[in-house]
């Protein structure tokens, strides 16, 4: 292992920036890893297949169990590649016995469902230790990221199980319709066909993602390694040798070590190369520091601070004084034995207080403006002209029931018995907050006027319309009397004094 | 609210007697009853579309008891020829000679039970005789009787292996009625009786109750003011500017609308047509002459309701 030639950038990174990194390398390098990881797959399926003819889910099943056999070919071609070493065809084959043995029962039996396997692969793979040795190693690398590498697996099998519906659905879309094949039969199971291509989608699917799962876990591995033995300062001190071997100076590798050791210690990185130690001398000076008035002291800070706010906007936006004393107080007399449960419900209940004192001063506080403004908007929704008529209050003549006797005496029939419906219709929208859309008729006006449970004025309205539609559309005149009795029953239904 | 013209008043009573006539008869169908008097009075056809069982033989039966006229009933199925409803000329062995077989058609009320049951040229026979009112037989014109009224009905389920009317004939028919199940409280009325009545058994009066040629006439005479005739044409050209429906409905709904609105003041005791017998009557009239655009149809919208929305934004008359 050189990692001088090492092709990723040995640095820190989380554990999903690794699984990035390695589905970065699955791409990079997918062509070699695929063939890698389907030329042993396909060797395994065919007989496997030929097996199964009849029950091919059976085929599919065995090949599953076997994937982690068909992952360390991809392995360990990523691990040569990473450190700039094409394997030919030649070195896998020599080292393909070694790979397809090596602590492969434990792996297809107890460890088969490991959900980190793909993290843990290049300790067996690469690393080549099994028993005890494996175990401790194993715990040091766990340390970190074994949920990630979990995700790993599932996300993976996630795409697996996308890809075998896609593969399977593009299959049925793509067949003629006289070739249609019976996927599910009656009883809504799988046909021989339906087994068939779930099983070969599947395999597909399976190989198709075996690359990305692999490079992701090991992936995750290399960054624990990177973490746990500090190959990115490693790198960076042979680098640093490098340059100062290039330029000719004296400076050797162990003192570009030392150096970077006083660096990665705190040492002003502007140092000159002129005042490097040797090694006893460094260790002295470690010593000395280590001593000073800055370390061996423990000092507990605390403070309060709003979540993930950044540290320069603490000055201004610290929580108030009065807040912090208060929930000290209540912390201090409360029961809270229960913890943090009976905490939330205290500031819910106070909350809730909060929200419902605001309410109660917010309507009081507005009364009187909101009243109004829902009455300006009703007033301003009732229309000026309905069905061609002007039903303002204005627009009516200051008494109704004498223009209308004026100008029945006129005989201005017509003329008499609109006004006095138009005069009713005004006053209906206007005291009554009747809503008559311009669709309406006659008898659907009517029909409103009755819902609003007013006997007498439903019965007057009524009347008026009888005898309006009876004149506007029978052309029949009503009798004089029959004018007389409108007059007064619009007086006492809806004139003035009536309010 | 009550209105009080009478012009026509033994007209009304008796309109009046046969709506309760056929209403005792068929339980919980008022509305249906009441719109094919409309359609009988304005000298239409009707179409009805509604699921099998609801009465609709019933219907056609008491009506035609009530009106005193003959009652005939073809079941259209797909082996139906022309002549089996038109009728026919055939040679009579024992008279030696041709003699004329008359159809169903010949008779007042005729129900064509599942119409699009039937291919194109047999719809097309009887349509024909619904418009011009007679058959021609052996290069002899007949005329149907009078009066004579069509009530074609189509089952809106069983779709398979029919024969949709066009459009142009569907106009033929003046109003289409949708009917429906009864309510709750009919049911259990018209179980209770019919379980122990047969439903062809009369209940004894077939007495004429009206004369529907009369009352036809009279119906024709029924003022239409000039607004509401505008109004009416207004809703009908509604259906024609709007991007709700494909195809909205053409003059001859105009027309229909007018005599469907004359009808209904008629029934109402009225002499005289008011904006709202028209716009009672516009779903009817209407509903089988307009076509759905079809993202409304995707929508999942019905015409009554494309209908409904359409009245809304026509301004009623005040005259």
């Amino acid at each position: 292992m050189n990692l001088d030639k090492i092709q990723v950038n040995a640095c820190l990174r989380s554990g999903w920036q690794a699984i990035d990194l390695g589905f970065l390398m699955a791409r990079a390098w997918y062509r070699p890893l695929f063939l890698a990881g389907a030329i042993p797959a396909l060797i395994c399926f065919v007989p496997l297949l030929i097996l199964f003819l009849e029950d091919p889910f059976w085929a599919g099943f065995c090949a599953w169990w076997l994937k982690p056999f068909f992952e360390r070919v991809p392995l360990y071609v990523a691990s040569r590649k990473l450190f700039e070493d094409e394997p030919s065809y030649g070195d896998i084959l020599a080292r393909a016995r070694r790979l397809f043995t090596f602590d492969m029962l434990p792996l297809l039996l107890w460890r088969r469902l490991s959900v980190q396997r793909a993290f843990n692969a290049p300790v067996s793979v690469l690393e080549e230790l099994k028993g005890s040795a494996r175990a401790k190693r194993l715990r040091v690398l766990h340390g970190k990221y074994s949920d990630v590498a979990m995700s790993n697996q599932f996300v993976c099998f996630c795409f697996e199980m996308i890809f075998t519906i896609g593969l399977v659905l593009m299959f049925l879309f793509f067949t003629p319709e006289r070739f249609f094949i019976e996927v599910y039969d009656s009883y809504d199971e799988l046909t021989l066909a339906g087994e068939w291509i779930y099983t070969l989608a599947a395999l597909i699917a399976m190989t198709l993602i075996m690359p990305f799962h692999s490079m992701a876990g090991f992936s995750l591995y290399l960054n624990r390694r990177i973490e746990l033995e500090a190959w990115d300062i490693e790198i960076n001190f042979r680098s640093l040798a490098n340059r100062k071997q290039r330029a000719g100076g004296l400076a050797a590798w162990p003192l570009a070590l030392g150096l970077a050791l006083c660096l990665g210690l705190g040492a002003p990185a502007g140092v000159d190369a002129a005042t490097t130690h040797d090694r006893e001398s460094a260790r002295e000076l470690i010593e000395e520091v280590l001593r000073g008035a800055d370390y061996g002291q423990q000092k507990t800070v605390s403070k309060w601070r709003f979540k993930e706010w950044e540290d320069e906007d603490e000055g201004d936006e610290t929580i108030p004084e009065w807040l912090i004393e208060f929930i000290e107080w209540l912390l201090r007399n409360g029961n809270w034995s229960d913890g943090a449960g009976n905490l939330a419900l205290w500031l819910k209940f106070m909350l809730i207080a909060v929200f419902v004192l605001l309410a109660i001063y917010l309507l009081k506080r507005y009364q009187g403006p909101l009243g109004s403004l829902v009455r300006r908007e009703r007033r301003q929704a009732a229309p000026e002209v309905l069905f061609g008529l002007e039903v303002t209050p204005e627009s009516l003549p200051e008494d109704v029931t004498a223009e209308v006797r004026r100008l029945w005496l006129d005989q201005a029939y017509r003329e008499a018995i609109g006004l006095l419906y138009r005069a009713s219709l005004s006053r209906l929208i206007d005291r009554h907050e009747l809503a008559f859309r311009d669709s309406h008729t006659e008898a659907e006006c009517a029909a409103l006027v009755s819902e609003r449970g007013i006997e007498s004025l439903s019965t007057f309205f009524d009347e008026l319309t009888r005898v309006w539609r009876r004149l506007a559309y029978g052309h029949q005149l009503p009798p004089g009397e029959v004018i007389d009795d409108l007059c007064r029953g619009w007086q006492r239904e809806l004139s003035d004094a009536v309010d | 609210m009550n209105e009080t013209t009478t012009p026509g008043r033994s007209t009304a009573d008796a309109l009046n007697a046969l709506r309760q006539h056929v209403n005792s008869r068929l339980i919980g169908q008022q509305q249906v009853v009441d719109q094919v008097l409309v359609a009988l009075l304005a000298g239409g056809h009707v179409l009805i579309e509604g699921v099998p069982g609801l009465g609709k033989t019933l219907l056609v039966q008491t009506l035609a008891a009530g009106i005193g006229g003959k009652f005939k009933r073809i079941q259209f199925t797909p082996d139906l020829m022309p002549g089996d409803v038109t009728g026919h000329v055939m040679f009579d062995m024992s008279q030696s000679k041709f003699v004329l077989k008359q159809g169903p058609v010949f008779t007042n009320l005729l129900l064509a039970d599942e119409i699009n049951r039937a291919p194109a040229k047999t719809q097309a026979a009887l349509l024909e005789v619904m418009q011009e009112r007679q058959v021609t037989l052996d290069g002899k014109s007949m005329e149907v009787g009078s009066p004579f009224m069509v009530l074609a009905t189509q089952n809106p389920i069983e779709q398979e292996g029919t024969y949709a009317l066009p459009e142009a004939e569907l106009d033929r028919f003046i109003i289409k009625i949708n009917i429906d199940y009864p309510s709750a409280a009919d049911e259990v009325a018209i179980a209770s009786r019919y379980a122990l009545e047969n439903f062809a058994g009369g209940d004894g009066s077939s007495s004429q109750l009206i004369d529907v040629d009369a009352a036809q006439a009279q119906c024709a005479a029924i003022v239409v003011d000039d607004k509401v005739a505008e109004y009416a044409v207004e809703l009908v050209r509604a259906t024609r500017g709007t991007t709700l429906l494909r195809h909205g409905a053409g003059p001859r709904a105009s027309i229909a609308l007018l005599r469907c609105a004359r009808a209904l003041a008629l029934i109402n005791g009225v002499d005289y047509v008011t904006p709202d017998d028209v716009k009672q009557m516009i779903l009817p009239v209407l509903r089988h002459r307009v076509i759905l655009a079809p993202e409304v149809e995707i929508d999942g919208l019905g015409v009554d309701e494309v209908l409904r929305n359409l009245l809304d934004k026509v301004d009623a008359p005040r005259a």
